[in-house]
């Protein structure tokens, strides 16, 4: 049995009286350990399937198991990084990252100590003392990452969280996503496809309206990997066929 | 991204520059008799009595008696609406079942209360807090609620997800999250709590700034009413400076915005 399991995953949303079927049948197993990243086109449903995943929203069918348990109930385990940094803007960054771990009731000392280590981990020692407002918007991402990796989540959810970094900065910021969620189960959501060849361990691509999973691709090689002539071949396949629907 | 929070003397002469203009035109026209005496006197004979009163303690009296039933009144309405709005927000079947209610008594202004007020508990302190009570507490109740509603719900899911329950999302996201809206609620609350205890104490009370005034209109004082009204103005104005200054202290992470840079002309770049 995987580590992760998505079994059926249907949600349906009613607006202005119409039903619009989001997901159906979605179904998905991740390994511990895996680097598993989706794409598809927009309203494939990515985002309400990490929420679904993260417990924020109820699947209108189907379940998710974890270790083979249903999940019912959002929880620290599963942790959802969103595409805005949604940093709280009344606590410093040591604070921010502080907060699942004082939620967690860890004495002051040893929450101070994961703190600095995991700020110290995305290049951020300098700053723990400032405001959100006071950091650009890379370092208030790198300050969001450290405070969902600093409580050690079983799965982490990841949802477009490059989406609103420059170019230059995204390269750099992919290299300290997989270094540091190195050997952890991971559900990365991208629109990009060149991001999912570079940083996934399998490509699952999904179909729009319903959102269904439409193939999946396994990929071999230490990430993130180097662009090369074989992957931008890829990246064009899987655009064509994203394009011919 | 650092504001200075000096303030140079020019621009402390230019916010003085104004109230003085209107105190020199004042002034002048009195003495020029460009007005009957007895309607407007020259504002330092004003100011003199302001004095004279303030040093035979009679204005102070007064004050403290408006005081206290603004600090009663507005502490109730304040302890009533602020919690109340936030559970009015956070639980929206409660919200439905007041709404209808709470815009009916929003609308009715704080003098249409005053017969009621008077019928009810005579003349005294009683009336002015229950005026002072109904005239605030809807209206932060219904600020407070809408502030509560538009809290950004990607922080609150964000708290979920990083192990907090309910009432840990309430306590440590929705509650800061709401503390400069609050704070601007009871600067409006305590402004209209003062129009409301001078609008009561006209009609209701035997002691006060607002009985202050009737009687010295009575009495054909117009330079007393002028002090009673300034009495009130510099109340109003030191206590919302104070509570400005609060708002400052505990919300310094907010980000701000500095219209200084965005209406002044370019910076020049050397």
């Amino acid at each position: 049995m995987s580590f992760l399991q998505l079994v059926q995953i249907s949600k349906r949303y009613l607006t202005n009286g119409s039903s619009i079927l989001a997901l159906q049948d979605l179904g998905l197993s991740v390994e511990r350990g895996e680097f598993v990243v989706l794409i598809g086109p927009s309203g494939c449903g990515k985002t309400t399937l990490l929420q679904i995943v993260a417990g924020l929203e109820p699947a209108s069918s189907g379940q998710v198991l974890l270790e083979g348990r249903p999940i019912h109930h959002w929880g620290a385990e599963r942790t959802l990084i969103f595409q805005q940094p949604n940093l709280f803007p009344w606590l410093t960054a040591e604070e921010n990252v502080a907060f699942g771990l004082r939620l967690a009731g860890l004495p002051a000392s040893e929450r101070q100590q994961a703190v600095h280590q995991a700020l110290g981990r995305m290049g951020l020692a300098e700053v723990g003392r400032l405001y959100p407002h006071e950091l650009s918007g890379g370092m208030q991402q790198r300050v969001a990452l450290a405070r969902a990796l600093v409580l050690d989540p079983q799965v982490l959810l990841m949802d477009e969280p490059l989406a609103a970094v420059d170019a230059l900065l995204r390269s750099r910021l992919q290299r300290e996503i997989r270094a540091t969620c190195a050997g952890k189960t991971v559900l990365f959501v991208t629109h990009s496809i060149r991001e999912a060849l570079i940083l996934a361990d399998r490509v699952v691509i999904l179909s729009p309206q319903p959102g269904q999973v439409r193939r999946e691709i396994t990929l071999t090689g230490a990430a993130p990997r180097p662009p090369t002539l074989e992957l931008a071949r890829l990246e064009e396949e899987i655009e064509h066929e994203l394009i011919a629907g | 991204m650092y504001k200075s929070r000096r303030i140079s003397w020019r621009s402390e002469l230019r916010r003085w520059l104004l109230p003085l203009a209107l105190a020199i035109l004042w002034e002048a026209g009195a003495r020029l008799a460009l007005a009957e005496p007895m309607l407007l006197p020259p504002l330092t004979q004003v100011l003199a009595r302001g004095w004279h009163l303030l040093l035979s303690g009679r204005l102070l009296g007064d004050l403290a008696a408006s005081a206290w039933r603004v600090l009663l009144g507005f502490g109730l309405a304040l302890v009533i609406a602020l919690p109340g709005g936030i559970a009015l927000g956070l639980y929206p079947p409660l919200e439905r079942a007041t709404a209808l209610l709470l815009s009916a008594l929003r609308p009715l202004a704080p003098p249409a209360w005053i017969p009621l007020a008077i019928l009810w508990f005579g003349i005294g302190d009683a009336p002015a807090v229950f005026i002072i009570f109904i005239g605030t507490c809807s209206s932060m109740l219904v600020g407070t609620l809408a502030a509560t509603k538009a809290v950004d719900a990607q922080l609150v899911k964000t708290a979920l997800t990083l192990g907090a329950n309910r009432w840990q999302a309430v306590r440590h996201v929705i509650l800061p999250s709401l503390v400069p809206a609050l704070l601007t609620q009871v600067r409006l609350g305590l402004g209209l709590a003062w129009m409301c205890v001078i609008a009561a104490e006209m009609v209701a009370v035997r002691r006060g700034v607002g009985f202050f005034m009737v009687e010295a209109r009575n009495l054909f004082r117009t330079g007393d009413v002028l002090v009673g009204m300034m009495a009130i103005a510099i109340v109003g104005l030191g206590t919302d400076r104070l509570l400005l200054g609060l708002e400052r202290r505990l919300c310094r992470w907010r980000a701000g915005l500095d219209p200084a840079r965005l209406y002044a002309p370019q910076e020049q770049r050397p």
